[in-house]
């Protein structure tokens, strides 16, 4: 983990198709530079201090400060702070370089040779400790020893960034195994890992594997159920954030907002070290609002014991929400916009800000334009606090996937309902299917007619040996 | 009988009223060395002997002593007019009893010097010489091809407008190469001819063909290429296939240049694939339908619009579907309203997208019912027929025995298919 690359937003699919290639270039630059400033407050330190000063919370610090400059050196010398905390000699050497280049000489921070060699000392005869210990276990053939040690040596790889190898002996203690509970340990350990990394695509794989095991150890749980179930809801708490955060990274936002949604309340640790409460808050919020409809939203969000839990922690999503169900949505945006600063230094967030609001924005315009026959476009970004040109767009854009049923007077600026007229709707498409049917009928019965005879296309007969080439099965 | 002159044949021809005997007899002439020139030669008397013929009586021994001739000298103008009575007046069910001969008579029709003329014959003949109109024949196959090598599709047009519909292969044997050439060759017309709706079904016909390994006939290939930028230029887009065709057709075109083609059409940089792709679409032969697929991108972009727009300048249309010239804008915007592609009205610089609201009146109505009884006449008749099939009955009885269930899994898909097309029928109904 040398520097951290800058999140490129992948916006690509929602580019505008009109907006000429000049202004999807300054929008992506504007993605990776946020400025915080009176309307788009960042409180840096109640931020972070949400998470335990782990390798995670240099990697939100380092993000942070790649986002943003003007918070760089404040991130930056905190990120410092955090990695003499830990282990990680390099990463303790990369946070402070990427520290000195932002704040220049005259503030320069002098290097703590001192931790650097303790640190390195330890890390050494740790490791090599517990390479002899694990060695000794698999020379006397103890399962449930050697499962420890590679536990150990996964964990210890991974305080010192190394998750290549720590991912090979979290796998390795895949094999020793012995009862469920070890396979759900062994998972939610490489959760742990696939999620520090961002690494999306595995994650489902591990959860089902968990939930397998957690399934299977159900049955014989069953008879000290009381004292059983507390333990298994964390598991299941831990195992619904991995499927939710990794649906999200996948921009897979309707499956990620159902699955914020069922995240219980004890995530026993993760919560300080994987995803803050306020930040399921608002990824599950965000997810919602861009997918669920009004109905949903009320039973599944607002009415969920769960995750009202997690929307206490961030009051002012539960304003974005509130206003949404009342049709406010200038105040929606409003919010949103106000917050963006928060949500775009959001190492997981970032690159579906511009995707979610999108898909916000669209949804409300839908709703909103819903009962009317005709609107003014000037009313309708009155409404929204949007731009006329902007308004235009985003409608004509949004007809055209038939989202809303309507066409545009670009002449005199009014966004029409299109007229149904149910009778001759329906003449034309009963004629219509009528002649599909019979066209239909008809090359259906010649292709009946061939069959019969037997006029079938045959390969050619010297091709049968290539085919079976081809096609060893 | 034996012939042994053609006096003799002229004699069995108009005397011998049993046309298989007859038929089996020429035949047995036929085997002779010098039959041909013989039968191709004038009576002893110098007469003609097609004189004392009746083409519609004497349909068997007109078509021998004219095929002969054909071969043996040049088609003067009195050959031709002979060509035209024979063709005009055969009867039928004669020709059902000497496909062999009819097939010669063909292909020498296709060698005369003035075959512009002859293909205007055979057009007649191919419509008379099945028993039904709509029954498929080998030689629908050899016309067609002529047609299209000699660019006369105008004459091919009759014999395409009436489609086949059945085979009766123990009277006209053909092979299914017969079959996706003749719909290949007459989707080429109707390409040239650009009748892109009847070229899309001719092209459909030839992918559906059914198959019997996942090898399709490259034939097949063609037509599936062809068909893409069909669909381009008719919808604007690939529409999905019937569900009786197999997915590979499907799946091989969107990885091939066409696919590709086909993504950014119409919106995105038509030009710069296709010119990308070139060298596909000319190895392909599909180059012409590629640049009238991409003639046809700026008014699939308008179209669009006019589900966007109620009004719009001309100047605004000329940005969204990116054509700077102004004139050439409102050439195409007036071009389409008046063959009806958009119903708009174009004022000045403004156009008001209407509406459209077709009318229907009583007569539509009741035609529509008409045709769709016929059907439903027709399919039920099938239903009948399908009924009484030897196949279907030991299907039935095996079912029975088996207890139900089975008989139909075996049956496979092609029956479920029909009976969700009748099923769709009688809602549509």
């Amino acid at each position: 983990m040398a520097t951290l690359p800058v999140q490129e937003p992948e916006d690509a699919y929602m580019e505008d198709v009109y907006a000429p290639d000049l202004t999807s270039k300054t929008s992506k630059k504007s993605a990776t530079t946020v400025v915080v400033d009176e309307e788009h407050p960042f409180d840096l330190d109640a931020y972070i201090s949400n998470y335990e000063p782990d390798r995670s919370a240099i990697k939100r610090l380092m993000f942070i400060a790649s986002a943003s400059p003007a918070l760089a050196p404040q991130a930056l010398s905190k990120a410092v702070d955090y990695a003499l905390k830990g282990q990680d000699t390099q990463l303790y050497q990369n946070c402070l370089s990427a520290y000195m280049n932002v704040v220049g000489s005259q503030d320069a921070m002098p290097v703590d040779q001192e931790w650097l060699d303790k640190t390195s000392a330890k890390a050494q005869a740790d490791k090599d400790k517990l390479e002899v210990e694990l060695k000794m276990y698999t020379g006397n053939m103890i399962k449930e020893s050697v499962r420890m040690g590679h536990n150990e040596l996964g964990h210890f790889y991974r305080t010192h960034g190394d998750h290549a190898t720590a991912l090979r002996h979290y796998t390795k203690s895949r094999e020793f195994c012995t009862n469920s509970t070890h396979v759900v340990d062994m998972c939610l350990n490489i959760l742990e890992l696939l999620l520090e990394e961002q690494n999306y695509a595995h994650v489902s794989t591990y959860v089902f594997k968990a939930e397998a095991a957690l399934d299977a150890a159900g049955p014989g749980a069953d008879k000290k159920k009381s004292a059983s179930n507390p333990e298994k809801d964390k598991v299941q708490a831990k195992l619904d954030l991995a499927m939710a955060l990794s649906l999200l990274g996948q921009s897979n936002y309707d499956n990620a907002s159902w699955a914020f949604m069922k995240i219980g309340k004890n995530l026993d640790g993760w919560d300080r070290r994987v995803a803050a409460p306020s930040d399921i808050a608002i990824y599950g919020t965000m997810c919602a609002l861009a997918t669920f409809e009004r109905r949903q939203l009320k039973s599944a969000l607002l009415e969920s014991e769960s995750f009202s839990y997690y929307l206490e922690q961030e009051p002012y999503m539960r304003e974005i929400i509130d206003a949404y169900m009342a049709s406010k949505f200038r105040v929606v945006l409003q919010l949103l916009d106000r917050y963006s600063a928060r949500h775009l230094l959001d190492l997981q967030l970032n690159q579906h800000v511009k995707a979610l609001t999108k898909m916000i924005k669209d949804r409300a315009l839908v709703l909103y334009f819903g009962p009317f026959a005709s609107i003014r476009l000037d009313s309708l970004a009155e409404a929204f606090g949007l731009t006329p040109e902007e308004t235009e767009k985003s409608v004509v854009t949004l007809i055209q996937d038939g989202s809303i049923k309507g066409r545009v007077d670009s002449h005199n600026k009014i966004l029409k309902a299109k007229d149904l007229d149910h009778r001759t709707e329906l003449f034309i498409r009963a004629t219509k299917t009528g002649q599909e049917i019979a066209s239909a009928n008809r090359k259906l019965l010649y292709r009946l007619r061939l069959q019969e005879a037997e006029i079938v296309v045959k390969p050619p007969k010297n091709l049968h040996l290539e085919a079976m080439h081809n096609y060893p099965l | 009988m034996n012939l042994a002159s053609l006096e003799d044949v002229v004699t069995a021809a108009t005397t011998v009223s049993d046309a298989a005997t007859l038929s089996m007899a020429l035949k047995a002439f036929l085997k002779r060395d010098v039959a041909e020139p013989t039968l191709a030669s004038m009576l002893a008397n110098d007469q003609d002997p097609l004189a004392l013929l009746n083409p519609l009586e004497n349909t068997i021994g007109y078509l021998f002593i004219l095929t002969a001739r054909l071969e043996q000298s040049g088609s003067g103008p009195g050959l031709t007019a002979q060509i035209f009575s024979f063709v005009e007046g055969c009867s039928t069910n004669l020709l059902a009893w000497v496909p062999e001969r009819v097939n010669t008579f063909v292909s020498r029709l296709l060698r005369q010097p003035n075959v512009r003329e002859m293909l205007e014959a055979l057009a007649i003949f191919v419509q008379r010489y099945p028993h039904s109109r709509d029954v498929f024949t080998a030689v629908h196959t050899v016309f067609l091809q002529a047609c299209v090598r000699y660019r006369v599709y105008q004459v091919a047009l009759p014999v395409l407008n009436n489609r086949v519909a059945q085979i009766d292969k123990s009277i006209y044997p053909i092979t299914y190469l017969d079959n996706l050439l003749y719909h290949y060759y007459g989707a080429f017309a109707f390409i040239a001819l650009k009748q892109w709706a009847d070229a899309e079904e001719f092209l459909e016909m030839v992918v559906a063909a059914p198959i019997s390994s996942n090898i399709p006939s490259a034939i097949q290939m063609e037509a599936m290429k062809k068909l893409s930028l069909v669909h381009l230029i008719r919808y604007g887009t690939i529409r999905s296939l019937p569900k009786y065709i197999p997915p590979l057709f499907a799946k091989a075109i969107k990885q091939s240049s066409y696919g590709q083609f086909a993504k950014v059409y119409p919106a995105g940089q038509v030009q710069q694939v296709a010119e990308k792709e070139a060298k596909t679409f000319h190895a392909d032969f599909n180059i012409g339908l590629v640049k009238e697929a991409i003639d046809m991108a700026p008014r699939w972009k308008l179209r669009t619009l006019t589900k966007t727009y109620l009004t719009l300048s001309l100047a605004e249309i000329g940005k969204e579907i990116d054509m700077a010239d102004e004139t050439i804008l409102r050439s195409l915007v007036e071009n389409m309203i008046q063959i009806g592609e958009i119903s708009a009205t174009l004022e000045g610089d403004t156009l008001t997208f209407i509406d459209e609201k077709p009318n229907f009146r009583p007569g539509d109505i009741e035609k529509a019912l008409a045709d769709a009884q016929e059907q439903c006449q027709k399919l039920a008749k099938l239903d009948q027929a399908v009924g009484r099939s030897r196949e279907f009955l030991q299907k039935a009885l095996k079912d029975r025995d088996t207890g139900g269930g089975g008989g139909w899994a075996a049956a496979g898909d092609e029956e479920m298919l029909w009976a969700e097309e009748i099923s769709a029928q009688q809602a549509y109904l």
